[in-house]
């Protein structure tokens, strides 16, 4: 584990060293090197954060997780740390950054049956087979019918004479109206989808319709010119109370900012993404765009 | 006991000369006994010592009192006479009679936490636009999409993934100083409010 000869310790030797997991002679080897060795005391440094934060993700063995706790979180100074490792891990793990994937991902992506675009083209499938199914069932039935022999046929009225005309019970008044209800306006298209495209400049009326099945929603927005570095985003509903915001966005390579957007901070109803350019130093408005969820 | 609260404890003709002693320089000085207590501290804490914090300050309190002896006879790298001394602690503490000790508990304060995300927005404000960045895509993926997103965040940055470690490390170390100063500032304001609180 440790290169004696040179004194090199592997970044595995320092994690057992935090742990207190080595041996004597290991132990005494690293103690005094880290008094004598600057550079040997940054990577300890660094191992110390590196450390919470696999605690805080989740990331250590069951044995390694006892020694954390029982010898590594033992000062105010780890467990701060150990809190900022939880808070970092909180800020910035939902709202992943989209990135551009490589073709080898997009064709694997492609055929990997838990996309949500696969469900749904199953759903969709088996949904055409059914109605399929009950159309070829009702052509079935009619031709039965058919064959089944003759119909009755309708007698024709014998015409006959009519007495003098009396009153009738008929009332005279005018014909009843005809019955002329409208059929309400179909719905727009909605869309079962987990990614969204959200174009600048579309008015709140023809938003998407976005449902909000499964954990996250993708929505990519298309950027106008000039293009930033990194953008800000504020996702509010049309009132303006913010339900979800994310600072400094790389853009990547593309003209499309994605991020991936919880579906729990989303209830039916309508939404805008404000969009801000972001230059370190200024920032400036880039847009705002509509989506609504049913 | 933060190392604030214990030097206001050490006597304060016997710290002034401890610091002149490490370096006349008295930045300097203040950064090198820093570093010296952070030392001792893991070394304690990974022999499995559960109060690492006061051997640590007991160690530095011993050799503060013993400057005054040693200035002008010893020859050699100053904070290697730390670690013989804190071998000397940690030999007295081993050997007194065990007093069962509970295990410290999981911090659990809402409060700290909050202030923590609080603390943590405030510093991720100051830092540069690139390393907020580099940052937030460090820590932006988890389990094993992370491996595979560091890679590639290295990649795009022309650099290999053990030096995006690197990077993003000292980074976090930054944010880390930074939060630890914000929270002191904001626990020494803290007392008398709660004070007042309790008193109603």
């Amino acid at each position: 584990m440790i290169d004696e000869t040179r004194t090199q310790f592997s970044d595995e030797a320092i994690r057992h060293f935090l742990l207190g997991n080595l041996n004597s002679a290991e132990q005494s080897l690293i103690e005094h090197s880290l008094f004598s060795d600057g550079g040997l005391e940054e990577r300890v440094r660094l191992a110390e954060l590196e450390l919470s934060d696999d605690f805080a993700a989740d990331r250590l063995t069951s044995a390694e997780r006892d020694l954390f706790r029982q010898r590594f979180l033992i000062t105010a100074g780890r467990e701060t740390s150990l809190e900022v490792s939880k808070a970092l891990r909180k800020d910035f793990a939902p709202a992943r950054v989209t990135t551009q994937p490589s073709l080898r991902q997009q064709i694997s992506s492609l055929f990997d049956i838990r996309q949500h675009a696969w469900k749904y083209a199953f759903a969709t499938l088996s949904l055409m087979l059914l109605l399929l199914a009950a159309a070829l069932l009702v052509r079935k039935e009619q031709s039965r019918l058919v064959n089944d022999g003759p119909r009755p046929q309708h007698a024709v009225p014998k015409p006959s004479a009519t007495s003098t005309p009396v009153n009738s019970h008929h009332s005279g008044n005018a014909p009843a109206p005809v019955h002329t209800e409208t059929s309400p306006a179909l719905p727009p298209h909605e869309g079962l989808t987990s990614s969204v495209v959200l174009a600048g400049g579309t008015v709140l009326e023809s938003a998407p319709v976005i449902s909000t099945s499964g954990d996250v929603i993708t929505v990519q927005l298309q950027l106008s010119e000039p293009l930033a570095i990194a953008y800000d985003i504020n996702v509010m509903t049309t009132s303006g109370e913010s339900v979800f915001s994310a600072n400094a966005l790389p853009r990547g390579g593309s003209e499309i900012l994605g991020f991936d957007l919880p579906t729990n901070v989303l209830k039916p109803g309508d939404f805008q993404v404000v969009l801000n350019r972001n230059d370190g130093e200024s920032k400036q408005a880039a847009g705002i765009y509509y989506f609504r969820v049913r | 006991m933060s190392a604030v609260m214990h030097l206001k404890e050490l006597r304060r003709e016997d710290f002034e000369r401890l610091l002149i002693w490490l370096d006349a320089d008295r930045e300097r000085a203040g950064e090198l006994y820093e570093r010296i207590r952070w030392r001792l501290v893991t070394i304690l804490a990974s022999r499995g010592c559960t109060q690492a914090e006061e051997l640590a300050d007991e160690t530095i309190d011993r050799v503060a009192r013993r400057v005054a002896d040693i200035e002008r006879t010893y020859v050699g790298d100053k904070a290697i006479y730390f670690l013989g001394v804190m071998n000397n602690v940690h030999h007295e503490y081993l050997r007194r009679p065990t007093t069962p000790k509970l295990l410290p508990t999981p911090n659990d304060d809402n409060d700290q936490r909050e202030q923590v995300h609080l603390c943590l927005d405030t510093c991720l404000e100051r830092l540069a636009p690139y390393s907020r960045q580099l940052i937030e895509r460090y820590y932006a993926a988890d389990k094993k999409a992370k491996i595979d997103l560091r890679k590639l965040v290295a990649r795009e940055l022309g650099i290999k993934p053990a030096t995006l470690r690197l990077r993003a490390l000292r980074i976090r170390e930054k944010l880390q100083t930074c939060i630890q100063g914000c929270l002191n500032r904001v626990s020494e304001a803290r007392p008398l409010g709660r004070a007042t609180q309790a008193s109603k």
